[in-house]
C-alpha cells in the first residue's frame, strides 16, 4: 500500500468522522428562561393532576397551586380562608358552614357555585373514584354518612352530611367533633369539582381551564415539567406576584442540585445525603431544614419471638445511640428523637419512655442488664429477625443499628432487605421481629400519629393496649385542643414505656431556596404555596 | 409473524412474575381503610380472580389498550409508551447513528493504519467509551460542559437541540467503543484475505480496495451488533434519563417494576419485545443484501 492510498484511506475515514459531528449543524438558538418565573424542582414525576386521585405529598405544592378548597393555608402552614371568605361553627363542633365569596369562578371563566364544592366532595367519596384520600372525610373529618357512601353500602349521597342550602353556603355534619377539622380541609383534596367534568384525566388538560386555585395549567409535558401561569380570574389574583411556575420533574437529586447551582432551579426538591454536610457548610441561609410531620422508627413485635418480651424490647431501644445515629451515620439533617410523635405541633409535649434517658452510657449500662435478666449472655446471643428496606438511607440506618446492638449487647441480627413494596407487605406475615417503619402525618400535630396505633385505625399492629385505647377515647371526645392533647400525650407515654417501638428520628425537609425567592416561610406541614413567593428586583 | 408466539410467551410470562413477586401496587397503603382499598383495587380489576385478569389483558393488549398506569393516573400506558418512546427514539437513533459513524471511522483508521499512533489514540478512545461507566461520564459531561463552560444545558427537555447534545454523546460511547474494537478487528482479518490481494494485485487503488471491496464484508459484524444494540438504545437508558431529566421511555422499566405498577410494566415489555424481534428482523435482512452467502436460496 502507498502511503498516499493510505492517507487516503485514513481522510475518507476521518471525514465520517467530521459528517457525524455536523449532524448538529445549524440548529436552534439557545432557550431563554423566562425573566419572572420560579422555577421549582419537584423530584420524581407528579401522581395525578386530579386532586381527588393524587395522594402523593410531595405533589401537594403544584396541586396547591391550582386548586382551592374552602379553607386555605398561609406562607406558614395554617389554615386561612380560601374560597370561603368565613365560616362558623356550632358549638357542640359538629356543624361546619362556610361562607363562599362573592364571584368565584374557574379559570375558564364558568362560576363556581357551592354546588361545585358539594360535588367535589362527592366525587371524592365516590367509590367509583377509588380515591386514596376519601378517607380525609371518613376518619379525619368524620362526615355524617361518609363511610357507608365510600364503601358502595349506601347509594345515595343525600345520605352524606355535606349540602348546599343556597349558592354561597356549603355546610358539614360531622359524626365527632374535631378541632383540626380546618387543618384537613385546607387539603388540596377538598376542592370543587366543575359540573362539566367528564373524566379525571380532564384536570390534565390546560385547554380545560379547571383551576380555581392563583395558578392555572400552561402546559404539561410528563415526565418533564408542568408550566403553570396566574389564573386571572382568582379572586385573589391582585396579590400574585410571580407570573409563571414551573414545576421540573427533578429524578437525580445530584442534577438537580447542578440545576440549582447554575440558576435553573430557584428551589429544590432536596439535596443529596452525601453532600448535606458540605452544603450546610457552604450554602448558608440558602439552606433550609426544618422537621415535617414524618417520624422514622423501628417496630417491634410485641406477639412472639423473644421480643414478646418487653425488657428485651427496652434494652433494643437504650442501645441505640440515636445521636451518632442521626449525626454521625446519617448525617442529613433529621433530628434525633426519643418520642414517637415529631416535634411539629407547639402545644404537645417531647415525651420520652421513662427509662430512656440523655445519658448514652446510662442507657447501656442499663440494657445489658436487662438483658442479662431476660438470660442472654455471650455465650447465648440474643437472635433477631431484622427486616428493612432496601433503599440506601434505610439499609445504612439498619445496618448502623445492627452493630450498636452487636457492639454493647452482642444481639446477632438476622438482617432481611426488600424493596419497597415488598417490605410494605412482609409487615402482614409477622415473621419480623424488629420492622423498619415510618409514619406521615396527615397534619401537623400529635393526633394522627397516635390515633393511627388504636385498633380501629387497622394498621395491624400486633400491640392492643385497653388504657390507651382509652386515653385516645378521651382525647378523640375533648373539643378543646389543650385537654385533646393532654389525654393525648398520656396514651403516648404508655405506648413509649411498653416499648412497643423504638424511636428513631424526626424527619425533616431539606430544600436549597435561591437568595432571589422571598416569602418563603419553613413550615411543619411542609405546604408551600406559589401565591405567596416574590422575586427581589435584581 | 413468527414473533407473535414469542411475544405470548414473554407476556405470560411477565404478567405472572408480576404478580408473583412479592408487593402490589398498593402495599404501601398500610393507613387506609379496608374499603378504600378495595375500591381503588376495583378500579383497577385487581379484585378478580388472575385467571380473569389475565384474560382481560390479553383481550385489551390485542387492541393496544394496556389501560391506565396505576402510578401515573392521569395517562394512559400507551400515551405514556407512545410519547415516552419518541423521546427514547430520537435520542437513540441519533446516538447509534453518531456511533456508528465514529465507531466504523475509528475502527478502520485503527485497522489500516495498525500499531501507528493513530490505531493507539483510536483505541484509547475506544476503550473509554466501553470502560467509563454512563453513569460517571453523563454527571461529569454536565459538571464541566454544563456548569463550569455554560456551553450546553445541565438537563430538561424543550425538544430542542441544546438539550440533545449531551445524552447523545453519552450514550454513544459505549457503542462508539465496542464498535471500534469490532470493525478494526474484522477490517484486520478483511484486508489479509485473498480476494483483497487479488484486487491490489489487478492494481486497483487502495482506496478502491478499501471502500468497495473490503469495507462490504468488514462491517458485517458491526451490523449484527446494531440490530440489538438499537434495540436497546432507542427503547431508553434510565441513567440516561434520570441524570439529563428526558421525558423518555426507559425509566418505566424500572419505575413500574418497582412500584409493581402492573399495567405500565406489561406494556412497556411488549414494547420492548416488540421492538427487539424488529431490530432482529432487519439485521438479517441487511446482513442477507451486504453478503451472498447468508442469504437463504
Amino acid at each position: 500500500m502507498t502511503e498516499t492510498g493510505e492517507r487516503a484511506m485514513i481522510k475518507s475515514a476521518l471525514s465520517m468522522v467530521a459528517a457525524a459531528l455536523l449532524v448538529w449543524d445549524g440548529a436552534g438558538a439557545p432557550a431563554h428562561a423566562e425573566e419572572a418565573m420560579i422555577v421549582r424542582g419537584s423530584g420524581d414525576n407528579w401522581q395525578s393532576l386530579d386532586p381527588h386521585i393524587n395522594y402523593s405529598a410531595k405533589d401537594s405544592h403544584i396541586l396547591g397551586d391550582i386548586y382551592e378548597g374552602l379553607v386555605g393555608v398561609d406562607a406558614a402552614g395554617a389554615p386561612v380562608p380560601a374560597a370561603a371568605e368565613s365560616w362558623t361553627v356550632d358549638p357542640s363542633g359538629l356543624i361546619y358552614t362556610f361562607h363562599l365569596r362573592e364571584g368565584l369562578a374557574w379559570a375558564n371563566g364558568s362560576p363556581i357555585v357551592a354546588q361545585d364544592f358539594v360535588r367535589g366532595m362527592q366525587r371524592l367519596l365516590d367509590p367509583s373514584t377509588a380515591s386514596y384520600k376519601a378517607y380525609y372525610l371518613i376518619n379525619a373529618v368524620p362526615v355524617t354518612g361518609a363511610g357507608p357512601y365510600n364503601s358502595g353500602n349506601v347509594k345515595e349521597f343525600s345520605s352524606v352530611g355535606i349540602e348546599a342550602p343556597d349558592d354561597r353556603t356549603v355546610e358539614l355534619k360531622l359524626d365527632r367533633p374535631n378541632p383540626h377539622t380546618l387543618e384537613l380541609l385546607n387539603f388540596y383534596a377538598i376542592v370543587p369539582s366543575p359540573a362539566e367534568l367528564k373524566s379525571g384525566d380532564e384536570f390534565a388538560d390546560p385547554g380545560k381551564g379547571f383551576a380555581n386555585g392563583a395558578y392555572m395549567l400552561k402546559e404539561v409535558v410528563p415526565q418533564s415539567h408542568i408550566l403553570l401561569v396566574k389564573n386571572p380570574n382568582y379572586w385573589d389574583a391582585a396579590s400574585v406576584k410571580v407570573p409563571a411556575i414551573k414545576y421540573l420533574v427533578t429524578e437525580d437529586v445530584n442534577t438537580e442540585l447542578k440545576l440549582y447551582e447554575s440558576g435553573q432551579v430557584d428551589i429544590t426538591n432536596d439535596v443529596p445525603v452525601e453532600r448535606f454536610k458540605e452544603l450546610r457548610e457552604r450554602a448558608g441561609d440558602a439552606l433550609h431544614v426544618a422537621p415535617i410531620a414524618r417520624v422514622v422508627f423501628l417496630s417491634f413485635n410485641v406477639k412472639k419471638g423473644p421480643l414478646a418480651d418487653r425488657r428485651i424490647r427496652e434494652a433494643l431501644t437504650l442501645a441505640i445511640d440515636r445521636r451518632i445515629l442521626e449525626e454521625k451515620v446519617m448525617a442529613a439533617g433529621d433530628l434525633p428523637i426519643r418520642s414517637y410523635v415529631p416535634p411539629v405541633e407547639a402545644g404537645y409535649p417531647a415525651l420520652a419512655p421513662k427509662d430512656l434517658s440523655e445519658d448514652h452510657a446510662a442507657n447501656v449500662a442499663r440494657a445489658k442488664s436487662l438483658l442479662d435478666e431476660a438470660g442472654y449472655a455471650t455465650s447465648n446471643p440474643l437472635k433477631v429477625k431484622f427486616d428493612c428496606f432496601s433503599d440506601n438511607s434505610w439499609k445504612r440506618r439498619a445496618e448502623a443499628i445492627a452493630v450498636m446492638w452487636q457492639q454493647t449487647l452482642g444481639v446477632v441480627s438476622e438482617m432481611h432487605f426488600q424493596e419497597t413494596q415488598a417490605h410494605w407487605d412482609a409487615f402482614y406475615n409477622y415473621e419480623w421481629e424488629v420492622y423498619c417503619d415510618s409514619l406521615s402525618g396527615d397534619y401537623a400535630a400529635a393526633e394522627p400519629f397516635l390515633v393511627y396505633r388504636t385498633e380501629a385505625a387497622g394498621a395491624g399492629y400486633p400491640w392492643v393496649n385497653a388504657d390507651f385505647e382509652a386515653k385516645i377515647a378521651t382525647a378523640t371526645a375533648k373539643l378543646n385542643t389543650d385537654q385533646r392533647n393532654a389525654a393525648l400525650s398520656e396514651a403516648e407515654q404508655i405506648l413509649l414505656d411498653d416499648y412497643v417501638l423504638a424511636p428513631l428520628s424526626a424527619v425533616t425537609s431539606r430544600r436549597l431556596i435561591a437568595e432571589r425567592v422571598q416569602g418563603w416561610i419553613d413550615n411543619p406541614v411542609d405546604y408551600h404555596l406559589s401565591k405567596y413567593l416574590s422575586l427581589r428586583s435584581e | 409473524m413468527q414473533g407473535v408466539p414469542t411475544l405470548f410467551a414473554l407476556a405470560t410470562v411477565t404478567f405472572f412474575i408480576m404478580r408473583i413477586a412479592p408487593g402490589g401496587p398498593f402495599s404501601g397503603n398500610r393507613q387506609l381503610p379496608k374499603a378504600i382499598l378495595e375500591n381503588m383495587k376495583r378500579s383497577f380489576h385487581l379484585d378478580e380472580p388472575i385467571w380473569q385478569q389475565f384474560a382481560r389483558f390479553l383481550w385489551n393488549a390485542l387492541q393496544f389498550d394496556f389501560g391506565p398506569s396505576m402510578m401515573y393516573r392521569d395517562y394512559s400506558v400507551a400515551r405514556l409508551i407512545v410519547d415516552g418512546a419518541t423521546v427514547s427514539m430520537e435520542i437513540g437513533l441519533a446516538a447509534m447513528l453518531v456511533a456508528t459513524v465514529v465507531g466504523v471511522g475509528l475502527g478502520t483508521a485503527g485497522a489500516v493504519r495498525r500499531n501507528t499512533s493513530v490505531d493507539y489514540a483510536c483505541g484509547f478512545v475506544a476503550v473509554i467509551g466501553l470502560a467509563v461507566p454512563i453513569f460517571v461520564i453523563g454527571p461529569l459531561l454536565q459538571l464541566v460542559v454544563g456548569l463550569q463552560w455554560k456551553l450546553l444545558p445541565i438537563a430538561g427537555w424543550d425538544g430542542t437541540w441544546r438539550y440533545k447534545v449531551l445524552p447523545i454523546i453519552v450514550l454513544a460511547l459505549p457503542n462508539i467503543g465496542y464498535i471500534a474494537r469490532l470493525m478494526r478487528g474484522s477490517m484486520i482479518e478483511v484486508l489479509r484475505a485473498d480476494y483483497i490481494r487479488t484486487a491490489r494485485a489487478k492494481g486497483l487503488g487502495a482506496r478502491l480496495v478499501l471502500w468497495r471491496h473490503a469495507f462490504g464484508s468488514a462491517i458485517l459484524p458491526v451490523v449484527a451488533y446494531l440490530g440489538p444494540a438499537t434495540a436497546i438504545t432507542v427503547t431508553g437508558s434510565v441513567v440516561i434519563e434520570q441524570v439529563f431529566q428526558i421525558p423518555g421511555i426507559g425509566r418505566y422499566f424500572v419505575t413500574g417494576a418497582i412500584n409493581r405498577d402492573y399495567t405500565l410494566v406489561m406494556g412497556v415489555t411488549l414494547f420492548y419485545g416488540t421492538i427487539i424481534i424488529v431490530a432482529n428482523a432487519l439485521t438479517d435482512i441487511v446482513q442477507a443484501l451486504l453478503d451472498p452467502r447468508i442469504r437463504h436460496e
